[in-house]
C-alpha cells in the first residue's frame, strides 16, 4: 500500500478517507484535520492561552502535541485521581511528555491531586457516597478543569475528545432520547455565563485509532492500560458496536456524528441556544461560586456528602 | 507478560504436522495482555480476522513501525496488536 500523496510506501491505511499515507504525510493529515476543526468551530486564535486536560491517555497527550507544533500557546492540567496502580503510571507519561516536548515549547503542565484536596482517592470517595466511579470521576474532572481555566485565566479549555467518543456519546443519547443532552455535544461550548470556561473538542474530526496511530508515529510515551473503572462500560460497548459498523462501511462514524452537526447547526446556532439558556438557569455555587443550576453545585454537594460520611 | 500456549498457531497447523524446527511469529495482545504465536506468513488483515479483532480497534506494530493490512507477515517477526480504544 503506497501513500496517496507522495506515493512513497504507506503506514497506514484509511478506509474511511479512501486513502493511506507514509508517516510525513499523515502527520500533515492530523495536523490539517485539527487546524480544520479549529477554525470550522471558532475554537481559538493564535493569541489566546489554551488549557488542554490531560490524562497520560493518547488522545490528550496528541492534543497538546498537535497544538504546540501548530503554534498555539498551550499549557496542560493533570488531575490525579488517586487509583492506585493506574494513576501513578499515567502521570508520569503526562509529566514526561511536559519535561520533553512541553519544555522545548516552554509550556507548563498544572497538576491536581484528588487526594491532597479532599483527603481520598476517587474509589473511596465514589464508596463514601455511592456513586458509580466513572460518575464521581466526570464530576471532578469536570469542576477541577473548570476552575483552573477560570483561575489561571486561560481562555479556553481543550479536551482530547475524539470521534469515536462523540459518535458513542450521540449513540448513548439517541439510543435513550436524552434530548437535552445533544445541546452540549457541539466541539465548541461558548463561556455562556461568568465563571465558565469555554470548551473546545479539536480532535473531534480524527478517529481513535488515528490518533493512536499519531501517538505510535511520533512516539508519544502514553499509558495503553484501560482504566480499571473503565471496565464493562456503556461507552467501550457502544464503540464496539460503531467500529463493526465502521468496518462494514467506512465513514459510518463521521456521517453519524458530523451529520448532526450540520443538522444542528441548521436548526440553530448552538452557543447561542446555550448561551441563553445557560444564562437564564445557572446562578454562582452558594458555596464555591461555580455556576450551577442548584444553590449547591454537583461537587460541593459530593464532596459535603463524602465529608459527613467519613466523619460518621 | 504470560505465554499462553499455542492455542492459534495450533487452530492453524496441528501439532502432528509441527516439526522442532518450525518457527512462528510471536503476537502481543493485550487486555489482557498475553503473546501468542502464529504460523506465517500472513497478512495483517488475515492476522485480525484470525484472532477475531476489527480493524478499526487496533493497531499492528512490527518492530516499532506501524504495518498497514497488506503487509505481509512473517515467522521471524515480533507483532504488536494494540488496542485503540478507551473508555473515557
Amino acid at each position: 500500500m503506497n501513500c496517496k500523496k507522495c506515493h512513497t510506501k504507506a503506514v497506514i491505511g484509511l478506509p474511511r478517507h479512501n486513502a493511506a499515507f507514509c508517516k510525513v504525510c499523515f502527520n500533515e493529515f492530523v495536523h490539517d484535520q485539527v487546524a480544520r476543526a479549529i477554525k470550522a468551530e471558532r475554537m481559538f486564535g493564535p493569541q489566546d492561552r489554551i488549557l488542554v486536560a490531560v490524562s497520560g491517555g493518547k488522545d490528550s497527550l496528541a492534543l497538546w502535541d498537535v497544538l504546540l507544533k501548530l503554534g498555539y500557546k498551550a499549557d496542560a492540567l493533570y488531575v490525579d485521581l488517586g487509583i492506585s496502580g493506574y494513576s501513578a503510571t499515567s502521570r508520569e507519561k503526562a509529566v514526561r511528555f511536559a519535561d520533553t516536548v512541553g519544555a522545548a515549547h516552554k509550556a507548563t503542565l498544572l497538576t491536581h491531586t484528588v487526594q491532597e484536596a479532599e483527603g481520598a482517592g476517587i474509589r473511596e470517595l465514589a464508596d463514601l457516597i455511592h456513586r458509580p466511579t466513572c460518575s464521581a470521576c466526570g464530576t471532578i474532572k469536570r469542576y477541577q478543569f473548570n476552575r483552573a481555566a477560570v483561575e489561571h485565566h486561560y481562555d479556553v479549555m481543550a479536551t482530547g475528545h475524539n470521534l469515536d467518543d462523540e459518535a458513542a456519546r450521540l449513540l448513548g443519547n439517541v439510543l435513550h432520547w436524552q434530548e437535552e443532552y445533544l445541546d452540549k455535544q457541539s466541539p465548541s461550548l461558548p463561556a455562556s455565563v461568568e465563571g465558565f470556561a469555554k470548551k473546545v473538542k479539536p480532535l473531534y474530526r480524527l478517529s481513535e485509532r488515528e490518533i493512536a496511530a499519531y501517538a505510535v508515529l511520533n512516539r508519544i510515551d502514553y499509558i495503553v492500560e484501560e482504566c480499571p473503572m473503565a471496565k464493562g462500560s456503556k461507552m467501550l460497548l457502544y464503540k464496539e458496536v460503531l467500529n463493526r459498523l465502521e468496518t462494514e462501511s467506512p465513514g459510518a462514524k463521521q456521517s453519524f456524528y458530523w451529520g448532526f452537526l450540520d443538522k444542528q447547526a441548521k436548526a440553530q446556532p448552538a452557543s447561542a441556544s446555550m448561551t441563553e439558556k445557560d444564562q437564564a438557569s445557572l446562578h454562582p455555587c452558594s458555596t464555591c461560586g461555580q455556576p450551577t443550576t442548584a444553590e449547591i453545585c454537583s461537587y460541593c454537594k459530593m464532596m459535603a456528602r463524602a465529608s459527613a460520611a467519613k466523619s460518621s | 507478560m504470560g505465554r499462553k500456549s499455542l492455542s492459534i498457531a495450533q487452530s492453524l497447523l496441528p501439532l502432528a504436522q509441527r516439526s522442532a524446527y518450525d518457527r512462528f511469529m510471536q503476537v502481543q495482545l493485550s487486555h489482557p495482555e498475553r503473546l501468542v504465536e502464529v504460523k506465517g506468513p500472513k497478512r495483517v488483515k488475515e492476522l485480525l480476522r484470525d484472532l477475531n479483532l476489527v480493524a478499526e480497534a487496533h493497531l499492528v506494530i512490527r518492530r516499532d513501525e506501524l504495518v498497514t493490512e497488506d503487509e505481509l507477515l512473517r515467522d521471524e517477526d515480533m507483532v504488536e496488536v494494540r488496542p485503540v480504544i478507551s473508555g473515557g
